[in-house]
């Protein structure tokens, strides 16, 4: 990112609640949700490379991460609350026709956006993340929601990010991905795992009309990559891509996160032309 | 049925290309040829047992499938190995197989065995040792149709002493055990980790177990019982504890996600000992690494 690039951050009035977002460059409007108890942090390393190529990069900390303050109602578990925050988000910035990025809750709750309000979207890719409700044990995340109940959080969610990264990710990435991800509130962190386990999106695929790339790590271990796959075969054109020796957050994981970013977004605008867009299929999506 | 082995056998001198016991390491594989369940196989194998159920009798049942007898995957197993000569002269004895199930024996497939060394420890006969295996059978798509461990006692090159032999040997041993707390004594991070910890931790899986004893941030006893018993035991099987030692990375987290280990006792201090676990898998992996170089 050169000096000269354009950047500003706001703090939004979203739920009488403040939501940070930050933004840089000028041009076509990306969207970038980060994963579950982390920041905007995740995506530094694309910024300067999707601005260097004529995007405006927005990077907004989910309610309760970052920046942004939580809920009045608390902690949120469910993805489908963040969706709605995004578009609002989205609105309030008056962005017009933006691409959403994802990864991990942040690529379903892309997902969660596209079945919503697709027609106003440019495109979405979804890293990390499929459709459905995975199975998880909601009783077992929630009783860890107690502190007493979790002892050594910190050191399981360092650990657990080490082994989360991919095969092909240096020592040393990994250490500082690790120590970035143990920052997190787990309070925070769990619920946006309970809303990752509760949520499911399967059934709004097939109405989905703006193009669509799913993107999983070969050794991400939170995820069956035929999932993923079974997810874009149900989205009308969507793409896939497996990337060998890439864990659960290729954005901190793959040192050229933005040129692949931008050769998907690429894709999705030229490739993208099975996207419906007559006035009758915006039809339902009235304001975003 | 011939054995390729990533690692070199001994010195083919045209008498003995079979490997003893000094010449297993924990990690080592071994992949047999592949092979075919003919309807032969399951006449002769029927003959041999007398178990001339139906669904294994070629034209018994109209219509049914033809499977072959689930034993008949472990039998041809040693089959497998005495053709492949890695055991021919050193074998003495079989003294365990413990076999799973898990897909049926279908006629006509594909298939071939896997075999990991989990690691070995010799007799009181010194001239011999047990060594301990986790064998695979694999159809060509890399389905486990079967899979087990199985022990043998095979002959040593050499009668030192077993307390003369390495450490790596094998796995949650007692010489392994006093090797990894060497490694840690001088760890600070090891020692933080458990400054405030009085209990004993347990390793185990069906070919080994210890204990640690620790006291304010030291081992201050390594054996297979201590008097109060386990605080906690993580315990997974021999192979999942070996491709954990063995794996390019310290990967415990995932791999007790995935069920390849679980606890018993106190689980609240087991996550408590996070780190220390972590720590005591990456002091185990140097020192099974040392067997694998």
């Amino acid at each position: 990112m050169t000096q000269n690039s354009p950047s500003s951050a706001h703090y939004l009035d979203i739920d009488d609640r403040p939501g940070f977002v930050a933004t840089f460059g000028q041009g076509r409007p990306i969207v970038c949700i980060h994963t579950a108890g982390q920041s905007g942090l995740q995506w530094r390393d694309a910024i300067a490379g999707l601005v260097a190529e004529g995007y405006q990069v927005i990077v907004p900390d989910l309610p309760g991460h970052g920046h942004s303050e939580e809920p009045v109602t608390g902690p949120v578990t469910d993805l489908g609350y963040y969706g709605d925050w995004i578009i609002r988000l989205i609105e309030i910035l008056d962005l017009s026709e933006p691409y959403v990025v994802g990864c991990s809750i942040g690529g379903k709750i892309a997902l969660d956006v596209a079945v919503k309000k697709s027609a106003k979207l440019a495109g979405v890719i979804a890293m990390a993340a499929d459709a459905q409700n995975n199975g998880q044990n909601e009783r077992s995340l929630r009783r860890n929601l107690e502190d007493a109940v979790s002892p050594s959080r910190t050191d399981r969610t360092f650990y657990g990010t080490l082994a989360a990264c991919g095969s092909a990710v240096d020592e040393a990435r990994r250490q500082r991905i690790a120590a970035r991800h143990r920052r997190e509130d787990p309070q925070v962190a769990l619920s946006d795992l309970i809303g990752w386990a509760r949520h499911d999106v399967s059934s709004g695929l097939s109405a989905i009309l703006c193009p669509v790339h799913l993107v999983v790590g070969g050794d991400d271990f939170w995820l069956n990559p035929e999932g993923v796959e079974r997810t874009a075969a149900a989205i009308q054109g969507a793409r896939y891509t497996l990337l060998p020796g890439i864990g659960h957050y290729p954005m901190e994981e793959l040192p050229d996160i933005a040129e692949r970013l931008s050769e998907w977004l690429l894709d999705l605008s030229v490739n993208g032309n099975f996207r419906i867009t007559s006035d009758a299929a915006r039809t339902p999506d009235t304001a975003l | 049925m011939t054995f390729q082995t990533p690692v070199s056998a001994p010195a083919a001198n045209g008498m003995n290309t079979s490997l003893y016991l000094e010449d297993f390491f924990p990690g080592q594989q071994f992949v047999s040829e592949s092979f075919v369940v003919e309807n032969d196989d399951l006449i002769r194998f029927a003959e041999v047992s007398e178990d001339r159920h139906p669904m294994h009798v070629p034209g018994a049942v109209s219509g049914g499938e033809l499977m072959g007898h689930g034993p008949f995957g472990i039998a041809r197993y040693f089959g497998a190995v005495f053709a492949s000569g890695i055991l021919a002269e050193t074998l003495v004895a079989g003294l365990d197989s413990h076999w799973y199930y898990r897909h049926p024996l279908r006629v006509g497939a594909q298939l071939h065995y896997e075999t990991t060394v989990t690691g070995w420890r010799r007799s009181s006969d010194p001239s011999r040792g047990v060594l301990h295996r986790s064998v695979r059978l694999l159809d060509a798509d890399g389905l486990i149709v079967q899979e087990g461990t199985t022990a043998v006692l095979v002959k040593a090159a050499g009668v030192s002493p077993a307390q003369d032999d390495p450490p790596w040997a094998l796995p949650l041993g007692l010489p392994w055990a006093a090797a990894v707390v060497a490694e840690l004594e001088d760890s600070s991070a090891f020692h933080d980790a458990t400054q405030l910890f009085d209990g004993t931790i347990g390793l185990a899986s069906e070919a080994a177990e210890v204990q640690l004893r620790i006291y304010k941030g030291q081992v201050i006893d390594v054996a297979k019982r201590t008097p109060r018993g386990p605080t906690f035991t993580l315990r997974g099987d021999a192979r999942a504890w070996c491709d954990l030692l063995t794996s390019d990375r310290n990967d415990f987290i995932v791999r007790a996600h995935r069920g390849q280990f679980d606890v018993s006792g106190d689980a609240y201090t087991y996550l408590q000992l996070t780190k220390a676990l972590h720590l005591i898998v990456e002091a185990g992996r140097a020192v099974t690494h040392k067997g694998v170089q």
